[in-house]
């Protein structure tokens, strides 16, 4: 049994320095929360690099590693290491794989780093040659998918019931994590085993004249036995090459689009880092004509108070001024009484009669007007406050300094959307330059074409294994006639005792073939009962009563009347998908780790709850990297309760830095 | 990979008793061994298996 422990994450993806997840010794579900971007699927990935030291994306063809280094510790110069803490069959193992940057390199090509992997057993560096056995052995890369997943890997499930695909590279990985190589692997030893035996018994029936000319002709049939086997693996093996070229021209397919959508994306991304540059050349323009009025805004203090000041003065003698004006006319009208009548006389004004003691005291009020005589210099002051507040309210100009604060913090906002937009620029430019470089000539056009001669290549070579083979069994066939021959001529000791060892090596070998035959039956029926017990346990269509498999280890749903159910929706695809994984780690000799990426996305609420109840049932560790609306945490803690573990939550601080709260 | 090796010597054993009866448990469980010990490295299992056989085939 194979647990993780603890990974350590630094400068991968958009983890900067180092991010630990602490996984539970205990049975049960991890959950791992991120809304989408944060760096969820980063973590598989993270594994899966560790594990096997490559990431192979959805086409089957290898990532550059490179292009995983964290953007800003690219800039920064930083290394960028995976440390990943296991325990298998009791004995704690760390596994550590780093990049770290040659010098003097951009760190944008893989070619920029020096790869290194360490394994570590207990408190000791275990030798390469141990690693690579326990890198090998402990999850096999081919049998990785059954382990480590996302939702579009569950879909590829669904190829399996289409008889038209390549479905080896699925069904070869079935048989291997159900135990099928031990048995194939001592067969194939074995084959060549009694091939040696049969030569040993036609090398000796050469000797015997009454069987020397049968001997000949058996010599003959197992040189074309020979060549037609040759003829096989060779196809094999150009199967192989095409299915690995039909994934480049598919990836390149993929990418040319990919290509063109990045090319898109950045100058969509040049012209906006173009508008905001315009933008902060006015914004700076407007505070550079704000900062050259600036004395201004700092006199305006000085000058308001002095006006104040000089209104205030001019209001002052504005009142002096109007006194003196009234004590004038009131002057006027008692010295135009006092010079018409020196005896009693009548007012002017309101024909009181005035008598001598009245004039006297009127002649006494125009004495004591007298003595306030107009001050000429009030008014010469008046007139000249006057000007002075006029100049002054011309000069008095508005406080800028806000305006002037408000627009610098436009300008760094500006700068900083600049700056963002440009790292953007600069990532989607590095991820397309980890497009292949001659994406951009390859066109659809030029691709297509490819894609079908090698499918069609692939279909031909098919053709000729299954003739080769045909061709082989006709021929055994008659080894087998000629070597009865053989032994009714004979009267030879040795040929007698060649022909017993033969036989004997036969039947071994015939019992590990006929053990393989018998085993992919058991299996078939295992997995086909396992995963309909699954199916029926989550699914919630009640006339859905049984999942039948197929040749490929395909699943169809079988309704109660025994129909296909054709054009399942992509829901129902998922659920039959990791119903199938579910019979296949029932049925898998070994046990790891499983770890499930987005898988719950397409799946309903009722579905989904029924799923996550059988989550424990998958595997003794299960890790779910799942985005809060995908499944709802109160349901995920109600239904598996004291089975989930933990709960990690990934944040996103910037684009190339999240963190992870455990 | 730990395979559990009981199962695949259930499967053989079942069919050796039926079809091929003169086949001791040794062969089989010594060659079943050998493979699982050297998944990795197919000449090794070979070479193995190939000595497990001979030294059956003579000692008969």
């Amino acid at each position: 049994m194979l647990r993780f422990t603890k990974l350590e994450i630094n400068n991968f993806g958009p983890y900067q320095s180092t991010q630990v997840i602490d996984f539970p010794t205990d049975d049960g579900v991890v959950i791992i929360w991120g809304y989408n971007g944060v760096g969820k699927t980063t973590i598989l990935k993270a594994i899966r690099f560790a594990l096997w030291g490559k990431i192979i994306n959805e086409n089957n063809v290898e990532d550059p590693i490179s292009s995983y280094v964290n953007h800003e510790a690219v800039q920064r110069g930083e290394n960028m290491k995976i440390v990943l803490h296991m325990n298998y069959d009791n004995q704690n193992y760390t596994l550590t794989r780093c990049l770290e940057r040659r010098k003097e390199s951009s760190g944008e090509s893989d070619a920029d780093y020096i790869f290194e992997v360490f394994l570590q057993k207990e408190a000791n560096i275990v030798s390469p040659a141990d690693r690579d056995h326990f890198l090998k052995t402990a999850i096999p890369e081919a049998i990785s998918r059954f382990y480590l997943f996302d939702g579009e890997i569950l879909q590829q499930y669904e190829n399996l019931l289409k008889s038209e695909n390549d479905n080896s590279v699925i069904k070869d990985s079935i048989e291997d994590i159900l135990g099928l190589p031990i048995l194939e692997i001592s067969q194939a030893s074995l084959e060549i085993i009694l091939k040696e035996y049969s030569q040993a018994f036609t090398k000796v029936s050469k000797k015997d004249a009454r069987t020397k000319e049968a001997a000949a002709k058996l010599a003959g049939l197992e040189e074309k036995d020979d060549e037609l086997k040759k003829s096989v693996d060779e196809l094999q093996k150009e199967i192989i090459k095409a299915i690995a070229d039909l994934g480049t021209v598919d990836d390149q397919l993929e990418k040319t689009d990919v290509y063109r959508k990045y090319t898109q994306d950045i100058k969509s991304c040049e012209a906006e880092i173009s508008i905001e540059k315009e933008h902060l050349a006015q914004m700076k323009e407007s505070v550079r004509e704000d900062l050259d009025n600036l004395w201004e805004a700092h006199m305006g203090a000085v000058i308001e108070k002095e006006l104040a000041a000089k209104i205030a003065r001019k209001d002052a003698l504005s009142k002096t001024l109007s006194k003196q004006t009234k004590n004038q006319a009131i002057h006027e009208i008692l010295t135009e009484i006092v010079s018409d009548h020196k005896s009693d006389c009548n007012c002017p004004i309101c024909n009181s009669s005035i008598d001598s003691s009245a004039l006297n005291y009127i002649k006494n009020q125009i004495l004591s007007l007298d003595s306030v005589k107009t001050n000429h210099s009030i008014q010469e002051e008046y007139s000249a406050l006057e000007a002075e507040i006029h100049i002054l309210q011309n000069l008095k100009c508005d406080d800028n300094t806000a305006s002037i604060k408000k627009n610098l913090n436009i300008i760094e906002s500006i700068s900083t959307n600049i700056k963002i937009k440009e790292n953007k620029k600069h990532v989607l430019e590095k991820e397309r330059r980890n497009i292949a470089p001659d994406s951009e000539e390859n066109s659809i056009g030029e691709l297509m074409p490819e894609h079908d001669r090698l499918k069609s290549l692939i279909s031909n070579y098919k053709n000729g294994i299954a003739n080769a083979k045909a061709e082989i069994d006709s021929n055994k066939a008659s080894m087998e006639k000629i070597r009865n021959q053989i032994m009714k001529n004979q009267s030879n000791i040795e040929i007698e005792t060649a022909e017993k060892e033969m036989e004997t090596c036969k039947q071994i070998n015939s019992l590990f073939e006929e053990a393989i035959e018998k085993f992919k039956q058991n299996l078939k029926e295992n997995v086909q009962k396992d995963a309909t017990n699954y199916f029926t346990s989550v699914a919630h269509n009640s006339d859905y009563k049984e999942l039948l498999i197929n040749e490929e280890y395909g699943l169809e749903i079988l309704t109660g009347s025994g129909v296909k159910v054709p054009h399942r929706s992509s829901g129902y695809v998922q659920v039959v998908a990791i119903s199938l994984i579910a019979a296949l780690h029932k049925n898998a000799p070994i046990s790891g780790p499983i770890i499930m990426d987005s898988t719950f996305q397409r799946i309903d609420s009722r579905h989904k709850t029924n799923i996550l109840e059988s989550l424990p049932t998958l595997g003794k560790q299960v890790i779910v990297l799942a985005y809060p609306e995908e499944i709802q945490a109160t349901t995920a803690r109600n239904v598996l309760k004291g089975k989930l573990r933990k709960e990690i939550t990934i944040e996103q601080l910037s684009s190339f830095n999240s963190i992870i709260k455990q | 990979m730990n395979i559990d090796l009981e199962s695949l010597k259930t499967i053989i054993k079942n069919i050796r008793d039926e079809k091929y009866p003169e086949l001791p448990d040794s062969v089989i469980d010594n060659i079943l061994l050998s493979a699982s010990e050297h998944q990795d490295d197919p000449s090794a299992s070979l070479q193995e298996i190939k000595s497990i056989v001979n030294e059956y085939i003579k000692s008969k």
